[in-house]
C-alpha cells in the first residue's frame, strides 16, 4: 500500500506546475553557483602560484582547496598570505580581489549558500501544502473511505514527497559536477569523491528536516494559505534570524576589542621598541626582537582566547538552527571551516616560532636558514569528532521531532 | 467609490489573522536586533575612544619623524545609524591574522535584512491573491459589474494593501526608534532623523515592488495556488539569487589582475630592479673616479680613509663630489623606479575602480542590491559614506603633515644633532574631528538607487495594468 | 446493508448534530435522506465512514461496527462526495487506477477502466485528459466510477447532484438505479426532492439532527412528497416564530 502512495505522490507532483518552477529555480541557481565558484577557484589557484614563496621568503601560504567550490567558507582567510617580519610579527597580504567591498553586502553564492537558503525554501514550501491540498481537493476523504491505515498514508506521503523533492537536486548537482568539475579538469582525486558523497548526504538530511517541518505544519494547519504563511515564518527564523543574530548576541556576553585596536597596539609595540633601542645610543647590543615577539604573542593570545570564547557562544546559539549546523558541518568537511582556519593558524604560529629571531634585510625579508612553510589540509579522518556528531544529531532531530509530532497529529487528524 | 474600495481592501488585510502574526514577528525581531545592535554600537564607540586615547598618549610620548606616518593612523568613529544598516563594517576593512571569522559565515542581522527578507515576503503573501482570490469567490465579477474601471480597481487594491503593510512597518520602526531614543547613550539629531525618514521611504518603495509582483502574478495566473508559487519563486530569484551572483558575474566579465600580483610587481620594481639600476648608475660614477676608488678600496676602514682625505684637500673635494654623484645616482634610480611603479599602480587602481563601478551597475538590476546600497549610504555605513570619510581623512592628513614638517623645520634650526629618530613634541597638533555627511549630501549619493527603485515600481505597475486588462473574469 | 442503531453525535461545543438515529437500508434499496443544510445528513455519512466518533449508538456496515473495526468495515462501502476535485494533475484513468488500487482492486487493466467510464457515459476523448480540465459533471462521473469500480455492497453519496445540470443529474441517477439492481444498498443525502421522487425506494426527512419522517415509495407516491417536505420545513419555521 505504501508503494502505491509513493507512486501516486511521484506521478502527481512531477507533472505539476510547482515542480516545474522548483526544478528551474534549483537547476539555474545550483549550476550558476558551481560555475561561478569554479571560476573563482581557478582564479585563486593562479593567485596562489603568484604568491608561492621563493626559498628565502618567510611567507606562510597554502593552496586553495577545490572543495571551496562547494563550501567557500573561510577559504579566503586560510589562503591569505601571511608574512613573518622582524620580531616575529605576522603581517597579512591584501585580499585577493579589490572588490571585496561589494561582496561584503551579500553572501558568497557557493553551493552551500544555495542549499542552505534556496533549497530549504523550496523544501518547506513544497511540503507545506501536501496535506492541506488533499483536504481541499476532497481526495483525503475519498482515500480514507477505503480501509487505509493512516500511518501507511502519511509514510507514503513523506517518502514520495521527499523523493520528488530531491530528484531535481540530484540531477542539477550531477549536471554541475559533470560539466563544470569533471570536464573542466578540476584536480579531484578519487578519495575526494567520498567527501563529496558525505556532503551530499548532509544536504539530503538537512532538506529532509525542512521537508518534515513543512509536512508537519501542513498537518496541523486548516488551510493551504495559512500553512504556507506559517512555513515561511519558520523558514525565515531558522535560516535568517537565528544564524545571523548569534554573533551579535554572543558579543553581549564577552567584551572583545575590535581588530583595529589590536592592530594599533601591535604597531605601537614595534615602534616603541625600535624607538627606545635607537635612542638608547646603541648601548644594547641587539635589537629587542624578543620583546616585540613576546608582547605581540601576548596580545594575540589574549585576543584569540576572547575570540574563541565569543565563537563558542555564538556557535551554541546558532546551532539551534539547522542552517548553521549544515554550515558548520559542510565547511568543516570541505576544509574551509573554523577548525581548518584554527589549524592553519597554529601552523603559521609554529612557523613564526622558527624564524622569530632572524634579522631582516633592507627589504624587510628575514635572513637565515629555515625550512619553508608547508601545510596540508586536514585528512578526512579528522572530520569525525564529537562536535561534528553534535551538529549532525541536531540535523537529525529536525527530522525526527516533526515526523513524530506529525505522526501523532495525523492519527488524530480530522478528515471532515 | 474609490474610498469604499480602499477601505475594504485595508480592512481585509488588517483583520487578516496573518497581519497580527507577522506584525508581532517583525516587531519582536526588530526590537531584539536594535537592542543587540545598540549594545554593539556602544562597545564600538568605547573601543573607538580607547583607540583615540592610546594613540594620543603614544604620540605624545614617542613621536618621531621616521615613523610618524604609522602613528597618525586616523580612526573613523562608528556611524550612529549603523543600527539600521550594517553595511561595510570597519573591522572588515582591516585584514589581519586575527580576524573575527564568524561574520564571514554568518553576516549580522539588521534592518535591511528585515525589510529585504521578511517584509518583501509578507508583501508577496498579501498580494498574490488580490485578483485570483476574488475571481475564485466570484466577488471580482460583482465588483466589476458596478461602475468601477479596472485601472481604478488596481490602484485601490495596491494602495490599500500597501497601506496595511506601511502601518505595520511604522509600528515596528517606531518601537525600534523609541527604544533607541530611550537609551540616553545615543543622541539622534535632526540630520539622523531625516535620514531615518528617507530610509523609511526607501523601504516603502522596495516593499511595493514585491507587492506589485504578487499582484501581477495573481492577474497573470488567475488561480491562487499557481500565483503564490510563481510569485514566491520570483521573489527567491530576485532576493536570494541575483544579488549574490551578480558581483561575481561582473568580476568574471571584467577581470582585473590580482592585487597580489600587482603588489609583487611593485615590490620587484622598487626592490631588485631599483638596486640593479642604482648599481649600474653607480658603476658609471665609479668609472669617472678610478684613482679615488683605489684609495677608498685600499683604506681599511672609514677612520683611516677620513684621515687620509684630511691630508689632501684636492682629494677631499673630489671625494665630496664623488659622494654627491653616488647619492644623485641612487636618487635617480629611485625616481625612475617610483615613476614606473606609480604608472603601474595608477593603471591598476583605475581598472579596479572601473571593476567596482561595473559590478555595482550590474548588481543594480536586483532591487535588493539597490536597496542595500541606498540604505547603507543613508545610514553612513555604505560605500559612498566610506569614500566621504576617506576624502576628509586625506585632507586632514595633508594639513597634519604640513604641521609636522613645519615643526621639524623649526626644531632643525635650533638642534644641529637632529635626526629622524629623535623625539619631537607635537602635543599641540590639530585634532581630527569627523561629522557624518549631511542628509542632502547622502540623499544625492543615493538618488540614483532611488530612481532605479522607482523605475521598477513604474514598470511593474504598467505591467500590472496590462495584465489585469487581459485577465478573464 | 447499512444499519444505524441509536446513532448519536454531540460535538465539543455541545451542539447535538445527530440524535439517536435508527435506520436500516437493505440490499437493493435506495434510501434518500432529505433535509435542510445542517440537519445532520453529512454527519450521518461521516459517522458511517468513521471520520468522526459517535457519542452514542452504533453504525454497522454489513453487520460490522465501524468504530470497532474501522478498516474492515470500509471494505464494504464506497463513497461519493459532494464536489469531488480529485487529483487535477492526473488523467481520469490515472485517478481511477489509484483509487481502484486503494480499494483493493489491483488487477484491473486499462480497458477495464475504459469500459467502466463508458458505462457511466464519459466521452471517449476525456479518458486520458487531466482532471483539472473537467467540468463538474464530468468530475462527478469519475467520482462515481471510482465507487463502481470498488464494487462494494454499500454506497454512500453526499449530495452528488449539487451543481449539476439536469441532464447530468439524470444520467447520474440512472447509474444509481443500475447499481441498485445489482443489489447494492445506497444511502444518498440530497436536497433534491424531484430526483428522490423518481428513484428512491424510501425517503427520510431530517431536521435538527433527528429523523422526523420515513416514507416508503408507495406512501409518498400517494401523498405529494413535496408537500410533505414543505410541511415539515414550515413547521420548523412556525415553531421558531
Amino acid at each position: 500500500m505504501i508503494k502505491l502512495f509513493i507512486k501516486k505522490e511521484l506521478l502527481e507532483n512531477i507533472f505539476s506546475f510547482k515542480f516545474l518552477i522548483m526544478f528551474l529555480l534549483m537547476f539555474f541557481s545550483l549550476n550558476t553557483a558551481i560555475f561561478i565558484m569554479t571560476k573563482d577557484y581557478k582564479a585563486r589557484l593562479q593567485n596562489y602560484d603568484i604568491l608561492k614563496p621563493s626559498k628565502n621568503e618567510a611567507f606562510a601560504i597554502t593552496y586553495p582547496t577545490p572543495f571551496s567550490i562547494f563550501a567557500h567558507g573561510l577559504d579566503d582567510n586560510i589562503c591569505n598570505l601571511y608574512q613573518i617580519t622582524f620580531g616575529g610579527q605576522i603581517e597579512t597580504g591584501s585580499q585577493k580581489q579589490a572588490i571585496n567591498k561589494i561582496y561584503n553586502f551579500f553572501n558568497t553564492p557557493d553551493l552551500l549558500y544555495i542549499i542552505n537558503i534556496i533549497l530549504s525554501f523550496c523544501a518547506i514550501l513544497f511540503a507545506s501544502d501536501l496535506i492541506t491540498r488533499e483536504k481541499e481537493q476532497g481526495t483525503l476523504k475519498l482515500i480514507f473511505s477505503n480501509g487505509i491505515k493512516r500511518p501507511a498514508f502519511s509514510l507514503g506521503k513523506w517518502i514520495g514527497g521527499y523523493i520528488t523533492l530531491i530528484i531535481p537536486i540530484v540531477l542539477s548537482v550531477l549536471f554541475g559536477l559533470i560539466f563544470f568539475i569533471i570536464l573542466a579538469k578540476i584536480p579531484f582525486q578519487f578519495s575526494d569523491f567520498i567527501r563529496l558523497l558525505i556532503f551530499l548526504f548532509f544536504v539530503l538530511v538537512y532538506l529532509a528536516g525542512f521537508f518534515s517541518l513543512g509536512l508537519f505544519i501542513s498537518i496541523v494547519s486548516r488551510s493551504s494559505a495559512f500553512s504556507m504563511f506559517f512555513s515561511l515564518i519558520v523558514w525565515v527564523s531558522l535560516v535568517f534570524i537565528i544564524p545571523r543574530s548569534g554573533n551579535l548576541v554572543a558579543k553581549q556576553f564577552i567584551n572583545i576589542p575590535s581588530v583595529q585596536t589590536i592592530e594599533i597596539k601591535r604597531s605601537q609595540i614595534f615602534i616603541k621598541a625600535i624607538f627606545e633601542y635607537i635612542n638608547s645610543h646603541y648601548e644594547k647590543s641587539k635589537i629587542p626582537q624578543g620583546i616585540i615577539n613576546q608582547q605581540n604573542d601576548k596580545i594575540r593570545e589574549d585576543y584569540l582566547n576572547k575570540l574563541n570564547a565569543v565563537e563558542s557562544i555564538a556557535r551554541k546559539i546558532t546551532s539551534i538552527s539547522p542552517a548553521s549546523d549544515l554550515t558548520f558541518l559542510c565547511t568543516d568537511l570541505c576544509n574551509t571551516g573554523f577548525r581548518e582556519e584554527q589549524r592553519f593558524k597554529t601552523f603559521v604560529i609554529m612557523f613564526k616560532e622558527q624564524v622569530k629571531n632572524f634579522d631582516s634585510d633592507s627589504d624587510g625579508n628575514l635572513v637565515g636558514d629555515f625550512t619553508p612553510f608547508s601545510y596540508a589540509r586536514s585528512p578526512l579522518s579528522d572530520f569525525f569528532n564529537l562536535a561534528m556528531m553534535l551538529h549532525f544529531s541536531i540535523l537529525i532531530m529536525y527530522i525526527l521531532i516533526p515526523v513524530i509530532l506529525g505522526y501523532y497529529a495525523f492519527l488524530k487528524f480530522d478528515v471532515r | 467609490m474609490f474610498k469604499e474600495l480602499l477601505i475594504k481592501e485595508l480592512a481585509d488585510k488588517i483583520f487578516d489573522k496573518r497581519f497580527l502574526w507577522f506584525t508581532i514577528l517583525c516587531m519582536f525581531t526588530l526590537l531584539i536586533t536594535e537592542s543587540v545592535l545598540l549594545n554593539d554600537y556602544k562597545t564600538e564607540r568605547n573601543d573607538y575612544n580607547l583607540r583615540l586615547l592610546t594613540q594620543k598618549e603614544f604620540i605624545d610620548k614617542y613621536a618621531h619623524e621616521n615613523r610618524i606616518g604609522d602613528m597618525l593612523d586616523i580612526q573613523r568613529p562608528p556611524a550612529k545609524l549603523r543600527l539600521f544598516a550594517a553595511g561595510i563594517s570597519s573591522d572588515m576593512e582591516v585584514n589581519t591574522f586575527t580576524n573575527n571569522s564568524f561574520n564571514v559565515l554568518f553576516p549580522p542581522i539588521d534592518f535591511v535584512l528585515i525589510i529585504t527578507v521578511i517584509y518583501s515576503l509578507i508583501a508577496i503573501l498579501f498580494s498574490h491573491n488580490s485578483f485570483s482570490g476574488e475571481s475564485e469567490n466570484g466577488t471580482l465579477r460583482l465588483i466589476l459589474s458596478n461602475q468601477v474601471s479596472r485601472v481604478k480597481l488596481t490602484i485601490t487594491k495596491f494602495l490599500g494593501g500597501m497601506l496595511s503593510i506601511i502601518i505595520s512597518l511604522i509600528i515596528s520602526l517606531a518601537i525600534g526608534v523609541i527604544y533607541i531614543l530611550m537609551d540616553n547613550s545615543i543622541s539622534l539629531d535632526s540630520n539622523d532623523l531625516m535620514a531615518l525618514g528617507l530610509i523609511f521611504l526607501l523601504s516603502v518603495f522596495y516593499i511595493s515592488i514585491f507587492y506589485l509582483v504578487g499582484m501581477i502574478c495573481s492577474a497573470f495566473t488567475g488561480s491562487s495556488s499557481s500565483s503564490v508559487l510563481l510569485s514566491l519563486f520570483i521573489w527567491a530569484v530576485f532576493t536570494l539569487t541575483i544579488p549574490n551572483l551578480s558581483p561575481w558575474v561582473a568580476s568574471q566579465l571584467y577581470r582585473v589582475p590580482s592585487i597580489n600580483k600587482f603588489e609583487k610587481e611593485v615590490k620587484i620594481i622598487k626592490g631588485i630592479e631599483r638596486d640593479d639600476l642604482g648599481r649600474n648608475l653607480c658603476k658609471e660614477v665609479y668609472e669617472k673616479y678610478p684613482d679615488l676608488l683605489n684609495i677608498i678600496k685600499s683604506a681599511k676602514d672609514e677612520k683611516l680613509l677620513l684621515a687620509k682625505l684630511e691630508n689632501n684637500i684636492g682629494l677631499k673635494n673630489e671625494y665630496v663630489a664623488f659622494q654627491k654623484e653616488i647619492a644623485n645616482a641612487w636618487d635617480k634610480a629611485n625616481a625612475i623606479q617610483s615613476a614606473k611603479s606609480e604608472n603601474i599602480s595608477v593603471d591598476f587602481f583605475s581598472k579596479v575602480d572601473r571593476q567596482i563601478a561595473l559590478t555595482k551597475e550590474i548588481s543594480c538590476i536586483s532591487p535588493v542590491a539597490d536597496f542595500s546600497y541606498a540604505v547603507s549610504d543613508m545610514a553612513g555605513s555604505g560605500i559612498h559614506a566610506e569614500a566621504y570619510f576617506k576624502d576628509i581623512k586625506k585632507n586632514f592628513e595633508v594639513s597634519l603633515w604640513q604641521f609636522v614638517e613645519a615643526r621639524v623645520a623649526k626644531i632643525k634650526k635650533t638642534d644641529v644633532m637632529y635626526d629622524v629618530n629623535k623625539y619631537i613634541d607635537i602635543k599641540d597638533r590639530p585634532e581630527f574631528s569627523f561629522r557624518e555627511e549631511n542628509v542632502s549630501g547622502r540623499f544625492s549619493a543615493t538618488l540614483s538607487y532611488c530612481i532605479v527603485l522607482l523605475v521598477f515600481n513604474a514598470l511593474l505597475y504598467l505591467t500590472l495594468i496590462r495584465q489585469f486588462n487581459r485577465m478573464k473574469v | 446493508m447499512l444499519q444505524a442503531i441509536d446513532l448519536t453525535k454531540r460535538y465539543e461545543d455541545q451542539q447535538l448534530a445527530l440524535d439517536a438515529l435508527n435506520l436500516e437500508i437493505k440490499e437493493g434499496e435506495i434510501f434518500f435522506l432529505l433535509g435542510a443544510n445542517g440537519a445532520g445528513k453529512t454527519t450521518t455519512i461521516n459517522l458511517f465512514l468513521n471520520f468522526i466518533e459517535p457519542t452514542g449508538g452504533r453504525a454497522l456496515i454489513n453487520g460490522i461496527d465501524v468504530t470497532k473495526e474501522p478498516l474492515e468495515s470500509k471494505k464494504y462501502v464506497s463513497y461519493v462526495s459532494e464536489n469531488v476535485m480529485l487529483y487535477g494533475n492526473f488523467t481520469a484513468r490515472q485517478n481511477l487506477d489509484f483509487f481502484a488500487k486503494l480499494g483493493g482492486k489491483t488487477n484491473l487493466t486499462r480497458d477495464d477502466y475504459y469500459m467502466r467510464m463508458r458505462e457511466v457515459g464519459l466521452q471517449e476523448e476525456a479518458f486520458e485528459k487531466k482532471l483539472k480540465t473537467f467540468s463538474k459533471g464530468m468530475r462527478q462521473k469519475v467520482g462515481l466510477t471510482i465507487a463502481i469500480i470498488k464494487d462494494a455492497p454499500n454506497i454512500l453519496l453526499d449530495e452528488p447532484t449539487a451543481g449539476l445540470d439536469p441532464k447530468a443529474a439524470a444520467e447520474l441517477l440512472q447509474i444509481l438505479v443500475n447499481l441498485k439492481r445489482q443489489g447494492k444498498s445506497i444511502l444518498m443525502c440530497t436536497h433534491d426532492i424531484f430526483r428522490a421522487k423518481n428513484i428512491a425506494d424510501r425517503v427520510g426527512i431530517m431536521k435538527e439532527g433527528r429523523l422526523v419522517m420515513v416514507r416508503t415509495r408507495e406512501e409518498f407516491m400517494e401523498d405529494d412528497l413535496e408537500k410533505i417536505y414543505m410541511n415539515y420545513m414550515q413547521e420548523m419555521v412556525i415553531e421558531k416564530v
